[in-house]
């Protein structure tokens, strides 16, 4: 059985200008020691479905679905025993390295947090155990470091102190939101190796979300990509690479600068703007802004359908995506 | 290819926000501070030309008269009417208001204006005077120069006035420099406008929501600042009427009538209540952005 | 060494205060003594009273004499009262300074228990009955704030009198009764002010990524409270209320007169409409000191509370 199987997920968020569903019937497994990568663009929804596996959701959300971990469904989990989980079973990082920690406690302490919460370690023990956690995420002179302030460490640093964080109680899974956005190109490759190594090591499930398909390809087995809330690719990362069935997918592939291609391609960007999710029409989220939109995309919404064992999208025109890929594929416009 | 031009917040800069008149109707506290702001005015109004009895005339036998039906508040250690006096009081706490945040407007409007556009060490000496009134409390300086000058309605007002002058001029200075920088004025710039012309044109039509909502505020602190002054015996001399002197008036009268001395308060704070939440109010529905911030 | 260079700069500023009021009072245009006698009065005894205050003597000789009589804890004599000015202040701040610290004090308590609360329940009834009451805190006068305290407690109910001060040699309790109305009426704008501040400092940080953070590793909303957003939300706190001060001792002036507490508010305002030079640049400069000492013990509590000024400055 699955480590983690979300199923039909969805989320409503409260805004200022009305109800917002933000994750539209979401579904997917995680196996134990997975890797999963979820893609899309800023505002598709992926950092949401993060947040509602942590349940940590903004105030006034409301969700259905499940999320079963282990077959215990945490939405229908209470408080405290979602407090249990969080940070124990679940640990999460974030994007911005610079403000996620707590500016007036020193680090030692705020990894000591979680030991001391799910596990009651304290003083000395505790403080042994951050600096251990220092040290595995390959933090210089860990001994010293333990007393230091956020401010007086890098981003780097900083987001190597998160990831200690993370990983003091041993998770079950950790999601990482676009853990290398807000770091030097130079630092977001070591951080990307030192996630890779503790996952290989600790056996731990990853679900690791960016728009850096660059990334996702090198570190994950399965791919999601999500567009306008819902789900629209789902299958093994190399399946996917290779196919790309869904024209989304082809569209967010063709948007990343082909860097020492041998062809100079132009800088292709996908026509439009991301969908307001308040606003959103019916039939396919992305009809707009799909060139191969037919009249019945507009008025129905597309299914899952199989592309190969165990890869699915949601389109209607699969076929014809497939066949523009083909042709795409030769090169010339 | 471009969305920006159909985007709304980038389309007509200034232009005033649409249906002003729907949505302030709607915003609550704006309508109850106008409601109450209103009130105040009308009274000072109606007191010009009628009130119930004259707010001067010294009765004595009617001294310390509890409320009856004729005279609603009753009558204050005089005999005088107490009703009529709250009325013509409205007519100082306005005229203080008014005067003074009119003095420190147009000042502090010209100053921040000129800072604004000048920036260098016009801007600096402006910012730093501005500063040292600032370390100050509002109620010293107005008892320092109101005590300096000698005591009385007109001091009272200069003071006031005086000291909305760094208000004013720093929250301009501020919000021009910010209007400085926008597009609609670099381009301007480079079409070879002037800076007086660009002040004029661009920068005061842009910056008049936020004066607009300073001077809620600053009338509603004139108006507590008068009150106490007048208490004092600084502020508006007899037989001017004025509620902070009638509660200063009062206050030897509280164990035998200690209604007296309740009216009168009644009245600033219904006013200044009323000016703050319209100030408010105003902040919410000219300036959105301003608004979310808080 | 953050503190060393704070102390400095403490000093520097008491000085800049002493010679923009000495400068204010004494080098800026009018005859001192002609203003505290009236223009009508005799040639003689203008001379008189200038060779008295020592205005004969050029300014920096006089400025010099006023700074080295503070040194020794001589302030000269109250041209009102005659007695010397240390004797008097000493003796006015036994009431204003318990009144004043009694006032931020309870503002204090008051508006971090309130702007809390409001915060923890934003937007719902509690938060909006908060709101309510700062808006009303604000604009209620603080003198007649104190007027229908009077009339409760000293008219209505007689469980106090209707003001003035016993002396703290009559019994400590009497003393602490004679300062409580007044410190209620003090704190009611204060806690206004403040509460407001807190709670919206409070909401700030509690938008913060690091809250975030802290409830992602299994914090209860509360512990998190408590432990990350408190802390945080109190550097913006602990600015505002340093700065009020200044206002509470303002406050001093109008609600001494309200209570008749023989305090420095009171003894300021009579010596500023008598002219009383001697006992005006001394209490101005003495008020100033007493707020920068409290803004330097704000600034003290400041970097216990955030290390990054520690460490930087």
């Amino acid at each position: 059985m699955a480590l983690l199987a979300v199923r039909d997920l969805t989320v409503d968020l409260q805004t200022t200008r009305g109800v917002a569903r933000a994750v539209r019937g979401v579904s997917f497994e995680l196996a134990k020691g997975g890797t999963l990568g979820v893609v899309g663009e800023s505002g598709c929804g992926k950092s949401i479905t993060a947040l509602a596996l942590m349940g940590l959701l903004p105030e006034g959300a409301r969700t259905s679905g499940r999320i079963d971990l282990d077959g215990t469904d945490l939405l229908s989990l209470g408080e405290d025993a979602l407090c249990g989980m969080r940070g124990n079973r679940i640990a999460m990082i974030f994007q911005e390295p610079m403000t996620s920690l707590n500016p007036v406690h020193r680090i030692g302490r705020q990894i000591a947090e979680p030991l001391r919460q799910h596990r009651g370690l304290r003083g000395a023990k505790a403080r042994a155990e951050a600096i251990r956690l220092l040290d595995r995420v390959g933090l210089p002179n860990a001994a010293q470091r333990v007393d230091a302030y956020p401010h007086q460490l890098s981003g780097g640093q900083r987001q190597r102190v998160m990831i200690a964080m993370a990983l003091s109680c041993d998770p079950d899974i950790l999601i990482a939101d676009e853990p290398t956005t807000a770091l030097d190109v130079t630092i977001q490759g070591q951080i990307l190796d030192l996630i890779n190594e503790l996952v290989d090591e600790s056996g731990m499930a990853l679900i690791l979300i960016s728009h850096d398909l660059g990334v996702i390809a090198e570190t994950t087995d399965d791919v999601v990509v999500m567009y306008g809330g819902s789900l629209v690719e789902h299958g093994p990362t190399d399946s996917l690479f290779d196919t790309l069935a869904h024209p989304y997918s082809q569209g967010l592939f063709a948007a990343i600068p082909d860097i020492g291609g041998r062809h100079d391609r132009r800088l292709t960007t996908i026509p439009g703007t991301v969908p307001e999710l308040a606003d959103l029409p019916p039939g396919c989220p992305f009809a707009d802004r799909c060139p191969l939109a037919a009249d019945d995309c507009w008025s129905t919404e597309p299914p899952m359908r199989q592309v190969l064992p165990g890869h699915q999208a949601a389109c209607l025109r699969l076929e014809a995506a497939a066949a523009g890929r083909a042709n795409g594929g030769r090169g010339d416009d | 290819m471009s969305t920006a031009a159909t985007d709304p917040d980038l389309a007509g800069d200034g232009a005033p926000p649409q249906g002003f008149i729907r949505r302030a109707m709607r915003h609550r506290a704006f309508v109850i501070g106008f409601a109450l702001t209103g009130g105040m005015v009308l009274s000072a109004l109606v007191s010009l030309l009628w009130t119930p009895h004259s707010p001067t005339e010294i009765i004595i036998a009617n001294r310390l008269k509890p409320p009856t039906a004729v005279h609603w508040l009753g009558t204050d250690q005089f005999g005088r009417d107490i009703l009529s006096m709250i009325m013509a009081g409205a007519q100082t706490s306005i005229v203080v208001g008014l005067i003074a945040v009119s003095l420190g407007g147009i000042f502090g409007l010209a100053l921040g204006l000129w800072a604004a556009a000048r920036r260098g060490w016009t801007e600096d000496l402006i910012m730093r005077l501005s500063d040292l009134t600032f370390a100050f409390p509002v109620i010293l300086i107005a008892i320092l120069l109101t005590a300096g000058w000698g005591p009385g309605i007109t001091n009272a007002i200069l003071a006031l006035g005086v000291i909305n002058i760094p208000i004013f001029a720093r929250l301009v200075r501020g919000t021009g420099i910010a209007m400085w920088e926008r597009e609609f004025v670099q381009a301007a710039r480079s079409a070879g406008k002037g800076r007086v012309r660009i002040t004029f044109e661009h920068i005061l039509p842009n910056i008049t929501s936020v004066v607009v909502v300073q001077a809620t505020i600053s009338f509603a602190i004139a108006i507590l600042a008068e009150a106490a002054l007048s208490y004092l015996g600084v502020g508006s001399q007899p037989p001017d009427p004025s509620w902070g002197r009638m509660l200063s008036e009062s206050q030897n009268f509280i164990f035998l009538s200690p209604l007296i001395a309740v009216w009168p308060g009644l009245a600033i704070v219904l006013s200044v209540l009323g000016l703050n939440l319209m100030g408010d109010g105003l902040r919410d529905l000219l300036d959105p952005r301003l608004a979310r911030q808080r | 060494m953050f503190l060393a260079r704070r102390f400095l700069t403490f000093l520097v500023t008491i000085w800049g205060a002493s010679v923009i009021i000495f400068l204010m009072l004494e080098v800026l245009p009018g005859d001192p003594a002609l203003t505290m006698l009236g223009v009508d009065a005799p040639d003689s005894a203008v001379e008189a009273l200038r060779r008295d205050l020592g205005l004969d003597r050029p300014a920096t000789e006089r400025y010099l004499s006023w700074i080295g009589g503070l040194f020794r804890g001589e302030l000269g004599l109250s041209y009102t009262y005659q007695v010397p000015v240390t004797e008097l202040i000493a003796q006015r701040l036994e009431v204003t300074l318990p009144l004043a610290l009694g006032a931020m004090l309870l503002a204090t308590l008051v508006s971090l228990s309130l702007g809390i609360f409001a915060a923890t329940n934003h937007n719902k009834v509690g938060d909006y009955g908060v709101i309510g009451f700062s808006q009303l805190g604000l604009a209620i006068p603080d003198f007649w704030f104190g007027i229908l305290l009077i009339i409760l407690f000293a008219v209505i109910l007689q469980w106090t009198s209707s003001g003035g001060f016993p002396g703290w040699d009559e019994g400590f309790w009497r003393c602490i009764q004679a300062l409580l109305l007044p410190v209620f009426t003090l704190a009611l704008s204060l806690s206004a002010i403040m509460t407001r501040v807190t709670r919206s400092s409070v909401l700030e940080v509690a938008r913060e990524d690091y809250v975030r953070t802290a409830r992602a590793k299994g914090l209860s909303r509360r512990a998190t409270l408590w432990r990350h957003v408190l802390r945080n939300a109190l550097i913006p706190v602990l600015t505002i209320n340093g700065l009020l001060f200044a206002n509470v001792l303002a406050g001093t002036i109008v609600i001494e007169n309200v209570f008749a507490l023989p305090g420095i508010g009171k003894l300021i305002f009579g010596a500023i409409t008598n002219r009383d030079l001697m006992v005006v640049k001394n209490v101005v400069l003495i008020l100033g000191a007493m707020v920068m000492v409290v803004n330097f013990i704000v600034d003290v509590l400041y970097a216990v509370v955030d290390p990054r000024i520690r460490i930087h400055t």
